[in-house]
């Protein structure tokens, strides 16, 4: 298999997959180091302080309460836009895809932002705690009803997509065992449930606001009878449903495919996985052994992966389309990241959504599918137009780093591409830019002239890739 | 929740408000509260982006009756964007600091616009942010302006009279301040919010000095936003980032803390009678529950009595602390007993 050769495409590559790209001072100050170092230092380096939590709430009062779609999602744009840790963002953006919940049901934004913290939290440890934690999560709860799954009426929901959605996929487990592993969640649902449950339904803020879901075992609710699952026998709760779901090789085929999905390169829509084999099986075997012999820890099957060769394969090198969020996140921290004082993350949260992914609002259960469903004619545009406002503004960090290093017309393409991350262009993208530089613009290359050249870039298929 | 270790105890007395998040009685993310000399009570509703028509000045009083409101969201004179304060001069003229325009908008009382004023940068005279302000019986104003860490005093006119204060923790200096307030002899405390104290000044800016620690322990302040004393010389300071109101005596020793003990509003008991399948699901609703371990600002999400978010403190003439409870919509109102 051929890899990625030279060190600094290594870092761009690692950079662009497991956090939202680097600019061009950040890929400098670490291709100084060895390749497993780096992966190391982006993984481990946790940030205390990612952002300013206190001066966010104070300026952004809305962040406070985060009520609706559109501002618990810039509040969580804010973070990945300015996050000294974006490691723990772009897992949970992973884990969002995957457990996709949205508002757009539960109404109140708060409790999606609560539970957004929770995959930042969780979302690289066991992911039998994982499991845990999102079937105790208020916002799935009510998400998939199971604030109705009651001992002498189940309600089949949330123990249907825990097995199909959320682990195992389909036709690993029968009709039976939904209805088993849906009889040990009975019992798990929300402090005042039937308050907030009318308040949720009726959508509304008052008297005094929403009020965050907790969660509640109500032992009264749940059934403690025998149960059979997955050719166990028990009085299994929830947690003993979760135990035994991860153990299972199906399970740790369902979760490295999505981790190859999502870091390495675009596979087929979940739907079709049941009846298509992965497009790297063994790649997907890598990933299975680490998650096992890695006790099934999330950040320790990442490290392996990056590490791999499976990762470094030069096939795969700038050829993942970059998902909205990642593609708005990736330029507004090129351009210098989101003003705490001013309303631009709301742009910024608009324009994922208008390119097709509203943050913490999927399209239905299953999430976003990705690769090739985020292209069409008119998200293309508005992806197009985002980066080349944001990237091509003569005010931030982009043009006016390239203007200080007194560009001309020879080296004025390559300033521009290194200053967006060390972009790679094809030659047959490239020459017809160089062109144009040669012959439509002036000797002297001031800002308007970088901006220009900027706005040609973000719109070529190489920056629209990861 | 015990609400004091001290002899002095403080008593719930009653609450004012209700979530109105597109205008009408009530309120949307109040910032901050004051009261004229006609005891009508003036609430800024900074409300959000995404809830722009909420954005006005609400009018009433103690006694739940609702005057009206002026003003709205935009950045055009008369305005108003992102409101953070206001005061009354001694002709009960409304000034109000936005810290998006970097200017302070002038109100007759009953909401006519007057003027605006107000540049942005740290010269003399200009601001970069203002939050608090405070008017004293001089008609001086003085205003925090927070990204330049200082306190300017100003004419109603908008004249730069004087300043104080550079960023930095020591006596005198500020992390982004935010309320402000007079004492009984006119002296001039500030909420040094994120050096997590108060600190006391002459009016002409000579530090008088100064209490409160970065923690969560009684004394401790995290991220003060207000503060007022009432006549006894009692300290109440608005502990944002701890969700509560400390109370300390005139030697800054701490005498009590309010965690809040919201019931429903007079506004709220006619909305649960005019719905009322939530007044029945209401039925059930245990107000206090056993909370995981989390940070304050989470378990004021989920008790719906508690302060949430309290950004003002203020006390009116019959010596009763009206505590804004921002992400609640609501003013809680507490008695010394």
């Amino acid at each position: 298999m051929a890899t990625i050769t030279t060190n600094k495409s290594l870092t761009t590559h690692l950079l662009r997959r497991a956090v939202f790209g680097g600019t061009k001072e950040e890929i400098d100050a670490l291709n100084s180091f060895e390749y497993d170092h780096i992966v190391d230092y982006l993984l481990d380096n946790k940030h205390e302080d990612p952002v300013p939590i206190d001066l966010l709430r104070r300026y952004q009062m809305e962040f406070s309460d985060v009520r609706t779609a559109p501002t618990s999602g810039s509040y969580w744009m804010y973070r990945m836009a300015n996050s000294k840790f974006p490691f723990e963002e772009k897992i949970a953006l992973f884990w969002h895809r995957v457990f996709a919940t949205g508002q757009n049901k539960l109404i109140q934004g708060k409790v999606m932002t609560t539970q957004i913290e929770m995959l930042r939290k969780f979302g690289v440890g066991s992911f039998e705690k994982l499991l845990v934690e999102l079937s105790k999560n208020p916002a799935m709860i009510m998400w998939l009803d199971n604030q109705d799954n009651h001992k002498d009426n189940i309600n089949e929901n949330y123990g249907r997509e825990i097995l199909e959605l959320f682990s195992m996929g389909v036709g690993n487990y029968t009709e039976k065992d939904i209805k088993e592993c849906s009889r040990a969640f009975t019992g798990w649902t929300i402090e005042n449930m039937p308050y907030n449950a009318t308040k949720m339904r009726n959508n509304t803020a008052r008297p005094f606001g929403y009020i965050a879901w907790q969660f509640k075992f109500d032992e009264n609710d749940h059934d403690y009878g025998k149960k059979e699952f997955l050719g166990e026998k028990g009085d299994f709760n929830g947690e003993d449903i979760v135990r035994i779901i991860c153990k299972q090789k199906a399970t740790a085929q369902f979760l490295a495919r999505h981790l190859y999905h999502f870091f390495i390169k675009d596979e087929l829509p979940v739907p079709q996985w049941p009846h298509e084999d992965p497009i790297d099986p063994n790649a997907i075997e890598f990933i299975i052994e680490s998650y096992f012999r890695n006790k099934y820890n999330i950040k320790e099957v990442l490290r392996d992966l990056f590490k791999s060769e499976y990762f470094k394969a030069e096939a795969i090198y700038n050829k993942r389309i970059k998902s909205p969020t990642e593609l708005v996140v990736n330029s507004v921290r090129l351009s210098g990241g989101l003003d705490i004082n001013s309303q631009e993350v709301y742009n910024a949260t608009g324009s994922s959504r208008l390119m097709g992914q509203p943050l913490m609002d999927p399209t239905s259960v299953e999430g976003w599918q990705g690769g090739e469903e985020w292209i069409n004619t008119g998200s293309v545009i508005e992806r197009i137009n985002f980066c080349s406002e944001i990237l091509g503004d003569v005010n931030k960090d982009v043009v006016t780093s390239i203007v200080k290093q007194n560009p001309d017309k020879k080296n004025v393409l390559n300033l521009c591409l290194n200053e967006l991350g060390y972009i790679q262009l094809e030659l047959s993208t490239k020459i017809p830019i160089e062109e144009y530089i040669e012959n439509s613009l002036p000797e002297s290359i001031d800002s308007e002239e970088v901006s220009l050249i900027i706005k040609l870039i973000v719109s070529t298929r190489e920056f629209q890739m990861n | 929740m015990k609400n004091t270790i001290s002899k002095t105890k403080f008593k719930y007395i009653d609450t004012i408000g209700f979530t109105a998040d597109v205008g009408g009685r009530g309120f949307h993310l109040p910032r901050d509260l004051a009261i004229n000399s006609e005891e009508k009570v003036f609430v800024i509703n900074r409300s959000g982006a995404m809830h722009t028509l909420g954005l006005r000045v609400s009018i009433m009083d103690v006694n739940h009756n609702y005057y009206g409101e002026f003003s709205k969201f935009g950045k055009n004179p008369g305005e108003l964007y992102w409101p953070s304060s206001i005061t009354f001069d001694t002709k009960d003229n409304v000034y109000i600091t936005d810290e998006y325009t970097h200017s302070i908008s002038v109100f007759e009382k009953d909401g006519n616009f007057l003027e605006r004023w107000g540049k942005k940068g740290n010269k003399q005279g200009e601001v970069n942010s203002p939050s608090g302000i405070v008017c004293d019986q001089n008609n001086e104003l003085f205003i925090v302006d927070i990204h330049n860490d200082r306190i300017q005093v100003m004419t109603t006119s908008g004249k730069f009279l004087r300043e104080w204060g550079k960023k930095g923790n020591q006596d005198g200096e500020f992390n982004k301040p935010w309320g402000i307030a007079l004492g009984n002899n006119n002296e001039i405390l500030v909420a040094d919010w994120r050096n997590d104290r108060i600190q006391i000044f002459d009016k002409n800016g000579l530090f008088i000095d100064k209490f409160g620690r970065s923690g969560t322990n009684d004394g401790d302040l995290s991220r003060p936003s207000g503060v007022c004393v009432d006549k006894d010389g009692f300290f109440y300071v608005a502990d944002w980032g701890n969700q509560r109101v400390q109370i300390f005596d005139e030697k800054f020793n701490f005498i009590g803390k309010l965690r809040g003990q919201a019931k429903l509003s007079k506004w709220a008991k006619d909305y649960l009678n005019a719905n009322p399948d939530e007044k029945r699901a209401r039925e059930s609703f245990s107000p206090v529950i056993n909370i995981d371990n989390v940070e304050p600002h989470e378990e004021s999400a989920r008790i719906e009595s508690y302060f949430w978010d309290p950004t003002s403190v203020v006390i009116d003439k019959n010596g009763h602390l009206l505590v804004l409870d921002s992400n609640r919509n609501r003013i809680q109102i507490y008695q010394k007993v």
